[in-house]
């Protein structure tokens, strides 16, 4: 390799990989300013903005965004810098006229091309620092860890893309500016053909698909260039290279795409002996003899997740038939199940008995949409809150690719009346009544049910406001967060004491316990509980729904519904600096145990203990498995595990 | 054009430049040379110097002529030996440096000098380069003479041809030959005319043709 | 070349001349490009003998650049083969350049480098072979500043600086493309004197492409010329001249302006008044005169030798069939 050739190389690029630096060093820094000082982007995410619920659930990593940005600019700048000057301004034309073969010419810019490295890397490193200005656990957030090889190659891949789309560009067009329009514009709609093609066509999990698909479309893109900058003419622009590269891409993308598709279509039809056990609470049914449990199984491309369900008096266990599905929740008399697609708009209803799936179509992005769900006669009905109206929507069976698809949604249209009082706030749904709240008390009002009436599906029914039945009198305009019980009999709901409470999460505040059936305030007590809802699993009602257990604030407690008297409480300490920690809260199916598990943020730690109530001394430590149900008094399932129960250790006494 | 000389080398043939010989000052490097010389080299030859707008547009090698490149030449080394610019035994330049000079192939040069040598005018030797042959000068003038009587004979012709009489071509002639006495202390008034046989020619030529073509 | 060169006092007027059993520098048998469906260049066949300054001629469109970057392996040829000093420049361009040097007309460089860096790069490349002194001597000649940038310097002093990079890197073959166009006298006077010098070396070669018929006829002794619509003229300059001539033809009463010709082929007409027309004609003989006599009212038929001007006129004239569709050309 000549030396003074890469010195020639080095300076001409020494301007544009100080622009790099400069863009790349701006996005950076404006991420990181925006995290420190305007706070958790993740609550006003776009994504979070328009699913409008369960913001936990977002995807959207900035720090993944940035090191995006990063290998996306440095590639697509490199691969139009390399060439696009030289070309325009016949340098290209003059090295070729030297005693240089095409392999010497490309070796010496792709050495010079080494200037950007260290500019990447540290700002990779810069990328990856934004890492702990987060503050909030993910489920999901894409495991983005330094050095993870599935997060370095598909951003090699993008590189890989964007330097092959610029170097195409360039030997098209030959000058900078417009190459470098040209070469975003290519690599945008390969990242689409990547992304969303894929997804669109058969559904599958584009993060999952990321890694494979942009490794092998970098490798057969980065070959493309070399057959684009060795076989097209360096000396004239020309499309000749284009279809070189497209002869070469074209298959590579249909091979990718396709055999991405058969490939996990065959994975995923034999995930079953992969699938372990989330860390969510098991859901048992009202009568106790089922468990709903969600699997995951993670195989090359993304997670799939499914539900099964656990007998627990047969001891059998089954895989519900719907692809994808998560969530389940058993209506109250047990006999259906309702899990809610992953990643897809709809879900299903399972028969338990007949162990079938009917399909519901969605209105959302993700699984139905709305926030709240009861139970008629023909399937789930879901009802929502938007401002002073409350929407209802029953959907009617069918896959979103029922050609009838438009009938029915047109069948099945949302209807919305006004609420008929201000300051009503919906707390929950029970019964096929919807529950109300404000200052003067909890109100109940029936809900309409499936409406069918000619129009466009796309237009909300306005039907007549119902008549509000006062079910519980109190100041209840300030409750926080409430949760029905799963046969719907009560409602447990937090009320903050004052309006502080809200900013300060913690403070003192007092949860209420309401008897739906007999209207009437069942129990309540003081409490230090947080909110219900960001604390997934920190309360739990008991089989009998005669107890409410409580885990927060390092204190485990216990208290009768009836009256709310405390019948158990110790501590747990496992609160630790880095802020609070994910717990799981199940009883087992007869109610005499309580296990208790606590992750940390990241997922990895785990402390699992089972608190016999009988015995208020004594604990029995499982170590670092998060416990997700009992099947029985003996045997209890766990996270992380494939679909099985372990027996339960003998109790400890502890003091 | 000046008349006196003071004693000083030719740059190009290395000859002494003798009082009355004809003689260039190279306007950008300021030395003397012989004429001839200059005419065979096509301009200055001196290092560094290498112009003399004048004197190239004058002497060059006139490539459009009909007369091709290589009987031009030799016309050139004809003349210059005719005149003595070069001796019998002197060494002329190489065909490198006169193919530099006049902007022109070597292998035409080549050809020239060979054709000179066929004719007894010039010798080559292996090693050394190329000489002009003992007698070659009586040899030179004589073509050289041949050649002008010819081009006048023919002019004659032409004049014949447009309609000149004799007696006009003899006052034409006596004329020209005052002037250029007068213009010259050299009595050799032909050299003028002779020194670009072929532009003479040609203007013949076109005059006979243009009054050919106007009758 | 110029006068600081140490010429070789060693003369031997046969050297290179003629009867060189040398393999020629450049060889190219039923070369053709074709883009898209059109034919540029079609089944040409060429040589460049070593020794040889050889002439690329045609008009306008006819494909001499296309034919030069095949020869140099810049540009893939559709069609035939081509040997540069015994290589296939398409598949070993690299090694083809190392003993080959090449001038655009459109006179590309390293534009952000200066003189001196780009002398620096190319001597690199070439290795031992490139005369650094050399190079510093002719840059010196051709007053180029060693500081200067390349995106700087006039047309003239790009071509200059082109030229003695290309003569540094001592070649054996020289291309040049056009390498005066739009320049003054005094570059055209450089590349000439380089021509000149260049080619007086044993087994060198030179193809030269130019309008400009003087510069030709001055430093060329072959010439190739490529004609639209018909196969490439190719041999020794002299005889290509000799091979046209140029017709005086003086006519009875007066032949208006707009008169339609009916010429025998390949016949030009360069002047053109009513009473006489001078046409250029290759070939001679009864059967030309012949023809003119039949198709125009002659007076008078006078012949001349053709000057080299007229000669190319003549011979690079579209061929018939060409010539037809394109109703008559001159």
């Amino acid at each position: 390799m000549s030396r003074a050739l890469l010195l020639r190389e080095l300076k001409r690029h020494a301007p544009w990989a100080a622009l790099f630096a400069a863009v790349v060093g701006v996005t950076t820094a404006a991420v990181f300013l925006e995290r420190t000082l305007l706070g958790d982007p993740q609550t006003w995410s776009p994504v979070t903005l328009e699913t409008g619920y369960e913001a936990n659930r977002t995807t959207l990593n900035l720090a993944t965004l940035v090191l995006a940005w990063t290998a996306f600019v440095a590639g697509l700048l490199a691969g139009v810098l390399a060439l696009a000057p030289d070309t325009a301004r016949g340098g290209t034309a003059f090295l070729f006229r030297m005693p240089l073969s095409a392999g010497q010419i490309a070796r010496t810019k792709v050495a010079a091309l080494g200037a950007y490295l260290p500019g990447l890397v540290l700002l990779l490193t810069a990328g990856a620092l934004l890492q702990p200005v987060e503050t909030r656990v993910m489920l999901e957030t894409g495991d983005l860890n330094r050095g993870d090889p599935s997060t370095l190659l598909p951003l090699g891949g993008l590189f890989a893309t964007a330097l092959t789309c610029g170097l195409v560009s360039t030997v098209i067009l030959g000058r900078a500016l417009p190459a470098l329009l040209l070469g975003g514009i290519l690599t945008c709609a390969a990242g689409f053909g990547l992304l969303a093609v894929p997804f669109l066509a058969f559904g599958t999990d584009p993060r999952g698909l990321f890694v494979p698909a942009v490794a092998l479309f970098g490798a057969s893109a980065l070959a493309a260039a070399w057959a684009a900058f060795s076989r097209g003419s360096p000396h004239h622009p020309t499309f000749k290279p284009a279809l070189y590269a497209g002869a070469l891409l074209l298959p590579a993308g249909l091979l990718l795409v396709g055999g991405t598709g058969v490939a996990q279509a065959w994975t995923v039809r034999g995930i079953e002996p992969d699938l372990e056990l989330t860390a969510s609470p098991a859901v048992p049914s009202v009568d106790g003899r089922h468990l709903a449990v969600s699997l995951v199984a993670t195989p090359w491309c993304g997670p799939e997740y499914r539900v099964a369900v656990v007998d627990r008096e047969a001891g059998t266990r089954w895989i519900a038939p719907c692809a994808n599905a998560w969530r389940p929740e058993f209506s109250p008399d047990g006999t259906r199940l309702l899990v809610r697609k992953r990643l897809e708009p709809g879900g299903y209803v399972i028969d338990v008995a007949q162990r079938t799936a009917t399909e519901f179509p969605g209105r959302s992005r993700d699984g139905f949409g709305y926030r709240f769900h009861t139970w008629v006669e023909s399937g789930p009905l879901f009802v929502e809150q938007r401002g002073q109206d409350l929407v209802t929507w029953q959907p009617l069976p069918g896959d979103d690719d029922d050609p009838l698809r438009e009938e029915r949604a047109a069948r099945a249209r949302e209807a919305a009346f006004p609420l008929p009082r201000p300051m009503l706030r919906l707390v929950g749904v029970t019964g096929g009544e919807a529950l109300l709240a404000d200052g003067e008390g909890l109100w109940s009002a029936p809900l309409p049910r499936r409406v069918q009436l000619e129009g466009a599906a796309s237009e909300v029914l306005r039907v007549p406001a119902p008549r509000l039945r006062l079910r519980v009198s109190g100041a209840l305009e300030w409750i926080e967060t409430a949760r029905v019980s799963p046969s719907g009999r009560y409602l447990l709901a937090l009320r903050a004491n004052d309006d502080d409470s809200y900013a300060l999460r913690s403070v003192a505040s007092r949860a209420h316990v309401f008897d739906l059936e007999q209207g009437r305030l069942a129990g309540a007590w003081d409490s230090e509980l947080a909110s219900l809802d960001t604390q997934w699993g920190a309360h739990a009602f008991d089989p009998d729904e005669r107890r409410v257990a409580t885990f927060n604030a390092d204190q485990l407690t216990v208290h009768s519904v009836d009256g709310g008297a405390e019948v158990y409480r110790r501590e747990v300490p496992v609160t630790t600096n880095d802020g609070w920690r994910l717990c799981l809260l199940t009883w087992s199916a007869a109610g005499e145990q309580l296990a208790l598990s606590s992750l940390d943020r990241a997922g990895g730690g785990c402390q699992s203990l089972v608190h016999p109530l009988d015995r208020p001394h004594a604990v029995i430590p499982l170590g670092s498995q998060p416990v997700v149900g009992f099947v029985d008094a003996q045997r209890l399932l766990v996270a992380n595990q494939p679909l099985g129960a372990l027996e339960l250790a003998p109790a400890r006494e502890e003091r | 054009m000046i008349d006196r000389a003071q004693a000083v080398t030719c740059p190009f043939c290395r000859g002494e430049l003798l009082a009355g010989e004809r003689w260039w000052r190279c306007g950008g490097c300021k030395t003397t040379h012989h004429w001839e010389c200059h005419a065979l080299h096509g301009a200055c030859a001196v290092f560094g110097c290498r112009k003399d707008e004048t004197v190239t547009d004058e002497w060059s090698i006139n490539p459009d002529d009909p007369v091709p490149i290589g009987e031009q030449i030799a016309y050139r080394v004809l003349y210059a030996i005719a005149r003595g610019v070069y001796l019998p035994g002197d060494k002329l330049p190489t065909v490198r440096e006169t193919a530099v000079r006049l902007k022109v192939n070597p292998n035409t040069v080549s050809k020239a000098f060979r054709d000179l040598e066929r004719d007894g005018i010039l010798v080559s030797r292996r090693g050394s380069g190329v000489f002009v042959r003992e007698g070659a000068r009586e040899a030179a003038r004589a073509r050289r003479q041949s050649l002008v009587l010819e081009r006048f004979e023919r002019a004659v012709g032409e004049a014949l041809d447009a309609g000149l009489d004799a007696e006009e071509i003899q006052e034409v002639l006596v004329e020209a030959l005052e002037r250029a006495a007068h213009l010259r202390r050299d009595e050799d008034v032909v050299e003028a005319f002779v020194h670009r046989p072929w532009t003479a020619y040609r203007k013949g030529r076109r005059s006979a043709a243009r009054k050919k073509g106007g009758a | 070349m110029g006068v600081e060169l140490k010429l070789s006092e060693q003369e031997d007027l046969r050297v290179s001349v003629g009867e060189d059993v040398d393999p020629p520098a450049i060889l190219a048998s039923g070369l053709g490009r074709r883009f898209g469906k059109r034919w540029v260049v079609r089944d040409l066949d060429l040589e460049l003998p070593q020794g040889s300054v050889t002439a690329l001629l045609g008009r306008n469109g006819v494909g001499k650049s296309t034919t030069i970057q095949m020869l140099l392996g810049l540009l893939t040829p559709s069609a035939g083969s081509v040997r540069v000093l015994g290589l296939d420049p398409a598949r070993q361009r690299h090694r083809v350049f190392t003993d080959l040097a090449y001038v655009s007309e459109r006179r590309e460089l390293l534009e952000d480098s200066r003189v001196e860096e780009l002398a620096r790069i190319v001597a690199e490349v070439h290795g031992d072979r490139f005369d650094r002194d050399g190079f510093e001597r002719l840059r010196a000649r051709y007053e180029l500043a060693p500081r200067a940038k390349c995106k700087t310097l006039s047309k003239g002093q790009r071509a200059r600086l082109l030229l003695a990079l290309a003569l540094m890197a001592k070649p054996r073959v020289l291309v040049l493309d056009e390498p005066t166009s739009g320049l003054d006298v005094l570059v055209r006077d450089d590349f000439l004197e380089a021509i000149a010098h260049f080619a007086a070396e044993e087994g060198h070669a030179v193809l030269l492409s130019t309008h400009l018929i003087d510069d030709v006829a001055r430093i060329c002794d072959r010439a190739i010329v490529l004609r639209r619509g018909g196969p490439a003229i190719s041999g020794d300059l002299e005889d290509l001249r000799r091979s046209c001539n140029r017709y005086v033809a003086h006519l009875e009463g007066v032949l208006p302006y707009d008169h339609d010709l009916e010429l025998p082929e390949g016949v030009v007409i360069t002047e053109r008044d009513p009473r006489a027309l001078t046409l250029v004609a290759r070939g001679q003989g009864e059967h030309l005169e012949h023809q003119l006599d039949q198709r125009l009212p002659l007076r008078d038929l006078e012949r001349h030798p053709a000057s080299m001007k007229e000669a190319f006129a003549c011979l690079t004239a579209p061929v018939p069939e060409a010539r037809t569709s394109e109703g008559g050309a001159a």
